[in-house]
């Protein structure tokens, strides 16, 4: 049996669900593919997973999976995930968010996730649009590109997601593109092993609405711009800042070992349970 | 002293025989499948294979064109989002095995 047919008999609905409900070529249905090859290569039982979305083209993600799923509300994945990861920490539990989810409603839980450093897997699908609800401007939309709600340019900066994530103290920080699919298995598999906080930001390709309004054509046309675009750490650090203008670095961005909020809870309540005995006597 | 023989035959015609002919060369892959039913014809798999072994027909799908030429490596299975098209390898080697970052295509 071909490896993929294996992967999809054993994690995917396939007798219920297929063809999923993504437009043609797009990105996010390799970045399943992306998901299942590294949860397999991961060794973890399918009851051991949880899967939990929110709202957007990427929130459709569990509905399409065999593991223990949730699909929440726009923005809140993180919020439901880290509930779920401190009511049962043998669960591995992995965030999927679109860019609105995690940097616009859900911008706020996101830092502070970082910031507490909880052991979950945050992949994050960068499109530069909201494409579902009928490509409004997100905020990763690029300054000078159009959307609906900007259609005389739009005049903002855009959000770097890995850099935030960086900064705001994530364990484990990657970004890949849907082209280099092979590098994102990886960087995926790293952020699900990583003890911490695990971001893999992927940048993705809308063509039917930010490619549309942009010109940017197929979404063939819009992988080869990111084959093109692309620079891997390694050779970004030989390059110099006015070369990498414009260029996706991709690969692992940040790996450190940090305190991790499960440990660090666990504490706690040793400490109040010493506490507690010494008062009772 | 005699002279030398001559072959007048041009290099290339001579004729081989049967038991001497090389074999053809062995594929690397024994078949490509693509699940019609789930493929949404977006040309992501034809665009990217490096060996050019898939093509378009008239609606827009792809069928396999030149299957001597596939070398195995699993490129359009592993970026077709609709998990539509599976390449059945003759050795034990497995296509999607550990990515090294390398990227082909």
């Amino acid at each position: 049996m071909p490896e993929v047919t294996r992967l999809i008999y054993k994690y995917l609905r396939h007798d219920k669900k297929f063809p999923h409900v993504w437009c043609p070529g797009c990105g996010t249905g390799i970045i399943l593919g992306a998901l299942i090859r590294a949860i397999d290569r991961t060794g973890y039982e399918k009851d051991d997973i949880v899967l939990v979305s929110g709202i957007g083209c990427s929130g459709r993600m569990p509905v399409y999976v065999d593991f223990n799923t949730l699909h929440t509300t726009h923005g809140r994945a993180l919020t439901f995930a880290t509930g779920i990861k401190l009511a049962n920490p043998n669960l591995n539990v992995i965030v999927i968010m679109g860019d609105g989810d995690a940097m616009a409603i859900g911008g706020n839980h996101f830092i502070h996730a970082a910031r507490r450093n909880i052991e979950l897997t945050a992949i994050i699908v960068n499109n530069s649009i909201y494409g579902m609800t009928g490509g409004q401007y997100s905020p990763t939309t690029p300054y000078g590109m159009k959307a609906t709600t900007a259609p005389y340019i739009h005049i903002e900066q855009e959000f770097k997601i890995s850099e935030l994530a960086v900064t705001a103290g994530a364990g484990f920080v990657g970004r890949g593109t849907v082209y280099h699919a092979k590098l994102l298995d990886g960087l995926i598999e790293k952020a699900i092993l990583k003890k911490g906080f695990g971001v893999v930001e992927v940048i993705s390709h809308c063509h039917v609405q930010y490619g549309k309004q942009n010109r940017l054509g197929s979404a063939v046309d819009m992988m080869k711009w990111q084959r093109d675009n692309a620079v891997t750490v390694q050779r970004a650090k030989r390059m110099k800042p006015e070369e990498l203008e414009g260029r996706i670095i991709i690969g692992v961005l940040t790996d450190k070992e940090l305190p991790i909020y499960q440990d660090e809870y666990d504490k706690v309540k040793e400490r109040a349970k010493e506490g507690l005995s010494s008062l009772g006597g | 002293m005699e002279a030398e023989e001559v072959n007048h035959t041009p290099k290339g015609t001579e004729e081989i025989a049967p038991d001497k002919q090389p074999k053809p060369k062995r594929r690397a892959v024994k078949k490509i499948d693509i699940f019609k039913a789930w493929c949404k014809a977006c040309g992501i798999c034809v665009a990217f294979c490096p060996r050019e072994v898939l093509a378009i027909d008239e609606e827009g799908y792809p069928f396999v064109k030149n299957l001597d030429a596939c070398t195995g490596c699993g490129w359009c299975e592993i970026r077709c989002p609709d998990f539509a098209i599976t390449v059945e390898t003759r050795s034990k080697r497995k296509a999607t095995k550990r990515g090294d970052g390398k990227e082909a295509g």
